[in-house]
């Protein structure tokens, strides 16, 4: 028997007769559902797979979240219960942020892999973070004069 | 892992870079040998790169306190540090 997603139903007896045989099956097909008298409830499926649609939900309830802040603030969002940081940041800033955050969404719902907006997030968090301390703008405006810079004391030279 | 990055930092830098050296020596040593080696390796939760006006600054966080920025200045081999010291 098959349902609507494709995997295999089979009686909890069935599966205690041939584990082997079902195992590999269910690594194959994707997975295979569990009948335990009337009732077909439980999976029998790829860790990485759970672990990997756990993801998906997560990002895309937390994405939907936040587009919903950006309608309700007709598209100019100050800020945000979502991101918190987003105050910190400029007008341009926060449009660039935007734009890159329904990319990367997008690219990472397409490929199922999540490292890339976990590292957008990351990026995005420390660039504000930044933006509040002066004297790294005014270092990062006036970056690349020769006479500013001298080699960096290695640990174990410094006097502890 | 041999130096390809010769580190340079920012004069002003000096006393918050000395200041990890005394909090964190071993943090100092091991963002001293990255920098060296591989400035720009993405490492979760360690490495950020900065975006918007501030794309290509790099942060390195040597631990829950401190931080580094730089940025990896290509045609010259060298690594400058622009701060270094406490998250805001």
């Amino acid at each position: 028997m098959r349902t609507m997603f494709s995997d295999e139903v089979i009686q909890a007896a069935e599966l205690k007769r041939n584990q082997r045989y079902w195992f590999d099956r269910a690594r194959q097909t994707g997975g295979i559902t569990i009948m335990q008298g009337k009732v077909a409830d439980l999976v029998l499926t790829l860790r990485e797979e759970i672990a990997q649609n756990a993801q998906t939900g997560y990002y895309a309830k937390l994405i939907s979240q936040f587009l919903l802040e950006m309608i309700k603030a007709d598209y100019d969002l100050k800020e945000s219960i979502i991101f918190p940081w987003l105050k910190d940041m400029d007008r341009e800033d926060r449009q660039e942020f935007c734009r890159e955050l329904i990319e990367t969404f997008a690219e990472c719902l397409a490929k199922g892999k999540w490292d890339g907006l976990e590292e957008l997030l990351e990026d995005w968090e420390a660039t504000t973070e930044t933006n509040r301390n002066p004297e790294v703008i005014e270092a990062w405006r006036m970056r690349g004069d020769h006479k500013e810079y001298v080699p960096v004391e290695a640990p174990d030279a410094v006097e502890i | 892992m041999p130096s390809k990055y010769k580190v340079v930092r920012r004069k002003a830098v000096k006393k918050g870079w000395l200041d990890i050296c005394a909090r964190d020596p071993k943090g100092a040593a091991e963002v001293l040998q990255f920098l060296e080696t591989t400035p720009e390796l993405r490492v979760p939760g360690k490495v950020k790169k900065l975006r918007g006006r501030l794309k290509g600054l790099l942060q390195y966080d040597v631990n829950y306190k401190d931080r580094v920025q730089y940025w990896v200045n290509k045609s010259e081999g060298k690594v400058m540090i622009e701060y270094a010291g406490p998250h805001p």
